[in-house]
């Protein structure tokens, strides 16, 4: 591997030197003159001006002036700049040459950020979607991600409710792997990163300039081993030449819980109780048939009785749900000279949750800068330092207000919480979580992340960049459990810290060379060279006993049971060598392939190193001769590539076969040991993902409607799954590269403007749809007979399905009277219990009568769009859809016990009176009912309307006599309306405490939150 | 110029400055493998106590107790826990049931540490003798799981070899052949190099080997496949246990658990010292309270009744934190004779003192009107802090209070059966005679789990018993007689010891068990006992009014997890009655 590499950047440093010997210099006339904006006369600063087939050139001043010393034989000058359109003039023995520059309005020329470089937008080849700074901001969200969200085809981004600062989860075209991460790769500025979504959460969006999401292989190719979930590139702000810009961007807003479950009131709880202690008279035994007997036997609680008597009723829900806020504040300012630019930006987040203990809070301090040393040097550093305060809260502020018994009482006689609001010591007050310093969950983040980088133009065409990209990310988890919480229940208060400290680097080297040969064939070539590496250390302490509980976590010392100490480390290094030509033949004919090479320390020795390959092929219809008298078309291109990514997020020291811990002792003498807990696995490799994507970019009617289409079919092989093992092999799991799996999409993104008028009304409206076909291919499992793959029921994995399936019995009914002999017979129960599909018709309920109910993928999702204007005014609404997959919600499965113990969801359930089909009858003889599980699947599709903003931007010629070039109002309302059948909380609630078992509604859930907003955005 | 090739020089120099695979080496720092670390002696011996610290997965925890003490004839269930179905028989009690999986996983588990122990005994340097005695340790632990996987599922998957790689297929070997196989070449090769005494208290011991080798052949001389003389060897084992190693009997029952003659705890640290313990799974009260064990001996939470909602009640550390996971059958509490037999009183919990001021109960002049208290007091607190707040008055003793006796006395009283209608207080899933053999008032907190007793896993009481069983076994019901009344004698109150003495024509199997109920009440063999002794389904049906109506012959025997099934290469075989068997 290595020799290999090593002849390839000799012989390519021998072909740069050989390049490099043709640059040679003459002598020297001055030329001088004026850039202005063709449209409003303005002059123009930062405009490039460059002597043709050269490196010679400068840039204009803020008056838009520029001097320029040119060789003698020097024929052309070319004025470039972002946005306008790039101009030649002949030089003609001129010394005075002004130049009128028009703004570039045909979007196909937008640039956009691809892996290593930036391409213009026609010539793209390969699915790449991007979103400006624009859409970022147009919908107030604590993160970037969130404001992807709907608007780009094929990304699906799921909330996890509406705890303030949590990360929501992101998947690209789908997801391939269960065990490795499904998280795409985030490279901000240039530096891929080495944590999850999480790390994004520490940049302000504001501070984004642009994201752009890699799709295919073909474009995430050059991001090689973590290329297989997407690329999104994020690019921040950069200083500008010309005038200095003091921006204020600020909004305040105030969120409420979208719906309340319905739970049962304390009449409703109270005749569940009783049927639930319905008893057969003779055996005394709990029976359907039985009778109910009295109540003071039925209610244990004095209290239960008094509110029965009284009709007295507590909604805990009510109780715990506040108004929270959210808030954000930033100052930017950006500006500079031809030499230096900057742009400094200072954020303020905070968000209060609609529970009272969870918050959020992000301090981000930005410095972007960039300085030309001379003709040849030029650096620059992008630095992020974010302080981020997240109040987790207790899951039991919700869990104990739907489970508390309605016919408790919260509040003593004095209006303080009660405890335990009846006298079931498991059942505590959810308020008392509420009760400031009770329940501490602080989770403090501090990062400094700040590339910088080096960059040569050495000669006309060849430039060599690099970037060192340190980012340190510290976190602390402080907890404190005060004694009356729902984790102590009286016992002593405990308290904790847990801290985490990593510290990564990347160090990239980056070669581009630019070359148009024959008047119309532009040759580009990239080369990298790539390390990173992340140490992460992890140390806990926990102690119990704490002697007064207004320390907090902040005298852990004092406990007077210490222990539970744990500290860890781990390591990685990846190592990477990437080469990228760019072919274009006359602008049409679009050409690029890539190669990849990464290692990894974390596979097993001899499958360290793989290569990624991509290649891609576009043609631009639209500049052919025979489409010039094709009129109703603006934009006409086919594109096709193939790909091949991997993925190595997996834990490192995998491989290694690790032990697991041990507690015994000898008497009172610790004897600790250490047992087997993995089974080396020597064989772990790359998980590889192909894919081939074809594409089209098209226009109507002079770019009214806009639009691309994609089509993909990736195969990803050697899938690294945690795979089930029989126990009797004194294991219960692997990770190992055992499966295949094959997914199919399609995406469509269309733009329309429906109406254009700059000075009157208009409307734009964007759609996208996507959806996919995710299935298994090959498994492990195969029949040793045909070789055919075979289905690992031990596992839920089917060939022919997606990954994550539901598998299980399915429910028909509850048994009816009537049924009682088949009830027995078929699945040993009796009336009132549910009833099973008996799927093999063999008259009994066995393990056989599972089957596959469903599965997390959609069949379609997306977003729709509508931007109004109409003088200064602008509405905008945004629909966002998920529709046809199924949730498994573990909601269900905590609060619909019907044990009676605990209140229950408000369902219709089976009594002898009563012969429903929906729920089984109440039983205070379990924890839950039998076969309960059925009870949890649902259909999650909904439709979201996910932000309404309405704004109004001050005519210009009014503010400026303000000192003020922009300013602008809006009122916006987050999550004002959504439709499902999934009648709880909001469906859109990913179960991020496991990501095992994707496609669950969590049980801790903090429900979703509606928010309106005021902002502002001002310019001077 | 210049500076172009100093850049180009740079960027060269940094394409080829990397050796990668030096960069990409992975070296693991804050853990250890099997591969690098069994090699050593301190690894070695790791992995030996490793292997021991697998019981402690079972014995303490809620899965162990569930699977023995309930769903038998002298124990149903309380009115909490998810794990009812154990005891219930009904159809919950089926393959996906949670410990019924748990209780596979973890002895397999054990399994292929005590195989790996012994597979990596070769390439590690310590000396020979050393290693061989640990590998009779390890081969002692082995058998046990072995045992007790046979005794709970029957024919099973037998392999004595180290899982290295992913193994997905499963054999089922004959029950006849575990024993055969595995269990018994196990202990017999253990007693052959066991010590008698370890310097490390709670490692094998020979006694230890024996006692288990004897309650092996004792079961094996039920089934189908017992060899001839199963039960004169358990016998032998049992005799050269109760004469040969110096083991006494506790002077009195209570001692055992370190309670007094109310079976108030006293001490229980010393309990465990006893010279009546033969073996015992240790608990250290260090790493019990500070969390670095996560099990400990968790039946101090089992036995006991809801308290801590009565009047007059709160929870606290001396009363212990009740989970009313199991109840005694009324079968169970009219065992013993209390004017002769001591143990029920040594062992229940009879009276709790109020130690809460906010509920305790006022007298209301309705109570005044009807003379049980002078109208003087009407308004004022039935009793004080400290003073009895709730009686079980127990066995033979609950007579003395019908209605009048329950509705004048100041504190509550818990009699079998209501005394009048609406009477609350009567036994129920949640109120009930509570068992205090574990109660744990060491715990540092109300809410600890984790108890520091020791699990008694063999006692010179039940050899007394095992040696009967053996004995009557071979139909020497003179020899079990005499056997029993050493128990009995030492359970007499102090000159009941004749009266407590009972003749060979009383003596049979059914005595025998009625007696273990007795004498090892909660003690978690009960399951195994009726399993073995083929009584479990009559026994039952017979006492235990939540099991009786489900209980059926297959129930001998527990499901084969579901899992293990859906995940074995090619299948596994469901044992019979159960739902996916073929039979």
């Amino acid at each position: 591997m290595r020799s290999t590499l090593l002849k390839t950047a000799k012989s390519l440093g021998v072909w740069l030197i050989c390049l490099l010997t043709t640059t040679s210099l003459y002598a020297q006339n001055t030329i001088s003159g004026t850039v202005t904006d063709g449209e409003t006369d303005e002059s123009l600063p930062g405009v490039n001006v460059l002597v043709k087939g050269t490196t010679i050139g400068t840039i204009t001043d803020v008056d838009g002036k520029y001097t320029l010393s040119v060789p003698n034989d020097a024929e052309t000058l070319v004025f470039s700049s972002v946005g306008y359109t790039t101009e030649e003039l002949a030089i003609n023995n001129q010394s005075t040459i002004d130049m009128t520059m028009m703004p570039d309005i045909q979007s196909l020329s937008e640039v956009v950020v691809v892996g290593y470089g930036t391409q213009e937008k026609r010539d793209v080849t390969a699915a790449i979607a991007s979103l400006d700074a624009e859409q970022i901001a147009a919908i107030p969200v604590a993160s970037g991600v969130q404001a992807m969200q709907g608007q780009v085809a094929g990304v699906d981004i799921m909330q996890s409710g509406s705890r303030p600062g949590q990360a929501p989860s992101i998947r690209i075209r789908g997801r391939r792997s269960i065990s490795a991460s499904n998280d795409p790769l985030y490279v901000i500025d240039g530096i891929p990163q080495t944590s999850s979504t999480a790390a994004i959460t520490d940049i302000n969006p504001q501070d984004i300039q642009s994201m752009e999401v890699l799709k295919d292989a073909a474009a995430t190719a050059v991001y090689g081993s973590r290329g297989a979930n997407g690329v999104v590139l994020i690019t921040t702000k950069r200083g500008s030449t010309g005038k200095t810009t003091v921006s204020y961007d600020g909004y305040y807003g105030v969120s409420s819980v979208i719906n309340q479950v319905d739970m049962m009131n304390g009449e409703e709880f109270a005749a569940m109780k009783r049927e639930s202690r319905r008893r057969d008279p003779v055996t005394n035994q709990v029976s359907y048939d039985g009778v109910i007997p009295d109540d003071i036997l039925i209610f244990e609680d004095p209290v239960e009785l008094e509110s029965i008597d009284l009709g007295r009723s507590t909604d805990y829900q009510d109780l715990i749900f506040d108004n929270g806020y959210q808030t954000n504040h930033q100052i930017g300012v950006r500006g500079g000279s031809e030499k230096t630019q900057f742009n400094i930006s200072l954020g303020y987040f905070d968000e209060q949750g609609i529970i009272s203990n969870m918050d959020f809070r992000r301090i981000t301090g930005r410095v972007n800068l960039d300085h030309r040393i001379n003709d040849v040097f030029k650096v620059g550093i992008s630095t992020l330092i974010s302080n981020s305060v997240q109040n987790f809260g207790s899951n039991a502020t919700l869990g104990e207000a739907l489970a508390n018994n309605p016919l408790g009482v919260p509040y003593n006689e004095d209006g303080t919480p009660r405890f335990l609001p009846t006298n079931d010591g498991i059942r505590t007050n959810p308020l008392s979580e509420l009760v400031p310093g009770a329940y501490v969950d602080e989770r403090k983040i501090n990062r400094i992340f700040a590339p910088l980088y080096l960059e040569a133009n050495i000669t006309e065409g060849l430039t060599f960049r690099s970037t060192f990209g340190p980012d340190i990310r510290q976190r602390r988890d402080g907890d404190f459990r005060a004694s009356l919480t729902n984790t102590n229940r009286g016992g002593p208060a405990r308290a904790g810290i847990w801290q985490r400290e990593e510290a990564g680097y990347t160090l990239e080297n980056l070669l581009t060379y630019n070359r148009t040969f024959f008047t119309n064939h532009e040759f580009k070539f990239t080369a990298l060279q790539s390390i990173q590496a992340l140490r992460t250390e992890w140390h806990a302490t926990n102690v119990v006993n704490l002697p007064y509980e207004s320390q907090s976590f902040y005298n852990l010392g004092t406990a007077e049971v210490k222990g539970d100490l744990f500290s860890r480390l781990e390591e990685w290094t990846l190592a990477s060598y990437m080469g990228r030509i760019n072919y274009d033949i006359a602008d049409k004919y679009l050409f690029q392939a890539t190669l990849r090479a990464d290692g990894s320390s974390r596979l097993a020795e001899g499958n360290k190193w793989q290569y990624f390959p991509g290649l891609s092929a576009g043609w631009r219809v639209i500049d052919e001769g025979f489409m010039s008298n094709v009129n109703f078309l603006s934009e006409l291109k086919l594109r096709a590539s193939y790909g091949a990514v991997g993925n190595t997020s997996v834990d490192p020291y995998q491989t290694f076969g690790r032990l697991g811990r041990t507690t015994y002792a000898w008497d009172e003498t610790p004897a600790f040991g250490y047992r087997l807990a993995e089974i080396p696995n020597a064989d772990l490799g790359w998980e590889v993902s192909s894919t081939v994507n074809v594409g089209t970019d098209f226009g109507f009617f002079g770019g009214r409607l806009s639009g691309s289409f994609e089509w993909y079919n990736t195969n990803t092989n050697d899938i690294l799954l945690e795979r089930n093992l029989p126990f009797t092999s004194g294991y219960t799991q692997i990770l190992q590269n055992v499966a295949s799996t094959n997914t199919r999409g399609v995406e469509l993104g269309l733009t329309g403007v429906i109406v254009d008028n700059p000075d009157g009304f208009s409307w734009t409206t964007t759609f996208n749809i996507t959806g996919y076909n995710e299935r298994i291919t090959e498994l492990a499992l195969t029949d040793p007979e045909t070789g055919e793959p075979l289905d690992d029921v031990g596992n839920d994995w089917f060939i022919g399905q997606p990954i994550k399936v539901f598998f299980d019995y399915e429910k028909t009914g509850i048994w009816q009277l009537g049924e009682e002999d088949m009830a027995r017979d078929m699945d040993q129960k009796v009336p009132g219990e549910i009833k099973l599909k008996d799927q093999d018709g063999d008259g009994e309920i066995t393990p056989a009568d599972r089957i596959v109910l469903g599965t997390d993928v959609p069949d379609f999702m997306g977003g729709w769009t509508n931007n109004f204007d109409y003088k200064g005014f602008n509405l905008s609404f945004f629909f966002y859809y998920r529709v046809g997959h199924m949730i498994r919600s573990n909601f269900h499965a905590g609060n619909n016990s019907l044990f009676a113990r605990y209140n229950n969801l408000d369902v219709d359930y089976w009594t002898i009176d009563n012969p429903s089909n929906e729920a089984p009858r109440p039983n205070e003889n379990q924890e839950r009912p039998r076969d309960g599980g059925t009870l949890t699947y649902f259909d999650g599709s909904y439709v979201k309307l996910r932000n309404v903003t309405l704004g109004y931007t001050l005519p210009s010629s009014m503010t400026e006599n303000w000192g003020i070039s922009r300013l602008r109002f809006y009122a916006s309302a987050q999550n004002p309306l959504f439709w499902s059948r999934f009648e709880t909380f909001d469906p859109e609630v990913e179960d991020q405490d496991d990501n095992e078992n994707p496609g669950q509604v969590g049980s801790g859930i903090v429900p979703s939150s509606r928010l309106f907003l005021f902002g502002v955005n001002v310019q001077f | 110029m210049k500076s172009k090739i100093i850049v180009l020089s740079i960027a060269l120099t940094a394409f080829l400055s990397q050796s990668c695979e030096d960069y990409l080496k992975e070296e693991l720092e804050s853990a250890e493998s099997a591969a690098s670390y069994y090699t050593t002696p301190q690894g070695w011996e790791d992995a030996v106590r490793a292997t021991y610290a697998e019981m402690k997965n079972f014995y303490g925890p809620e899965i162990g107790w569930t699977m023995t003490v309930f769903g038998t004839d002298v124990h149903t269930n309380g009115a909490d826990g998810s794990h009812k179905p154990i005891n219930l028989y009904n159809g919950e009690l089926n393959p996906a049931q949670g410990f019924v999986r748990q209780a596979w996983t973890f002895f397999y588990r054990g399994i292929n540490q005590a195989n790996a122990v012994i597979n990596r005994s070769t390439e590690v340097d310590l000396p020979e003798d050393v290693k061989t005695a640990r590998i009779a340790e390890v081969r002692f632990l082995r058998a046990l799981y072995y045992f007790n996987l046979t005794r709970f599922y029957g024919d099973i998957h037998l392999t004595l070899e180290e899982t290295e790689g992913i193994e997905t297929t499963a054999n089922k070997t004959a029950a006849s052949e575990i024993y055969g196989q595995a269990i018994i070449p196990d202990l017999e090769f253990a007693i052959g190099i066991l010590p008698d005494i370890q310097d490390d208290l709670g490692r094998v011991t020979k006694p230890a080997a024996e006692y288990l080798l004897g309650k092996v052949l004792l079961t094996r001389s039920y089934t189908s496949f017992a060899a001839g003389d199963d039960a004169s060897r358990a016998e032998t084992l049992f005799s050269n246990i109760i004469n040969n190693y110096g083991f006494e009997l506790a002077e009195d029952y209570y001692e055992l658990w370190g309670l007094n003659e109310r079976g108030v705890p006293v001490g229980i640290a010393t309990a465990e010292d006893n010279s009546e313990v033969i073996w015992a799974v240790q608990n250290s009260k260090q790493q019990v309270d500070e969390g670095l064990d996560g099990q400990g001996h968790r039946a101090h939470l089992y036995f006991l009744m809801e308290y801590d909602k009565l009047p007059g009640m709160t929870r606290d550390i001396e009363n212990g934190r009740p989970w009313k996971r199991f109840r005694p059958t009324n079968f169970q509490l009219s065992l013993w004779d209390r004017t002769i037999d001591r143990r029920y009183d040594e062992t229940y919990k009879h009276v709790w003192f109020a130690n809460f001021e906010g509920n305790i109960p006022v007298w209301t002049a309705e109570e005044a009107a009807n003379g049980f208290v002078d109208v003087s007091l009407v308004g004022q607190p039935k009793f004080a802090l400290g003073d009895t707040a709730i009686y079980i008055p127990g066995p033979g003793l609950s007579d003395a209070f019908d209605e009048e006796a329950k509705k004048s006395t100041r504190y509550l009283v818990v009699t079998p059966d209501p005394q009048f209608d609406a009477d609350p207080w009567f036994y129920t899933e949640r109120v009930y005679p509570t068992l205090n053999k574990f109660i744990d008032n060491t715990r540092p907190n109300r809410q600890h789990v984790q108890g520091q007793r020791d699990y008694i896993m063999m006692r010179l009481g039940e050899a007394y018993l095992l040696r009967a069983e053996a004995r009557l076994a071979q139909g020497n019901v003179a020899g079990a007689t005499e056997d029993i009344n050493v128990i009995r004698r030492r359970a007499a109150w102090d000159g009941m010891e004749s009266a407590m003495e009972v003749t060979a024509a009383e003596v049979d199997l059914d005595f025998l068990l009625d007696e273990r109920a007795r004498e090892m009440d909660g003690e978690g063999h009960r399951w195994f006992t009726l399993a073995r002794t083929g009584t479990l389904v009559e026994r039952v049906r017979a006492n235990n009014p939540e099991g009786s109506p489900n209980i059926q012959d297959f129930h001998i025997i527990r499901p084969i997890p579901l899992q293990q099934i859906d995940r074995t290469e090619g299948g596994y075989e469901q044992n019979p009655g159960y739902a996916g068997s073929d039979t």
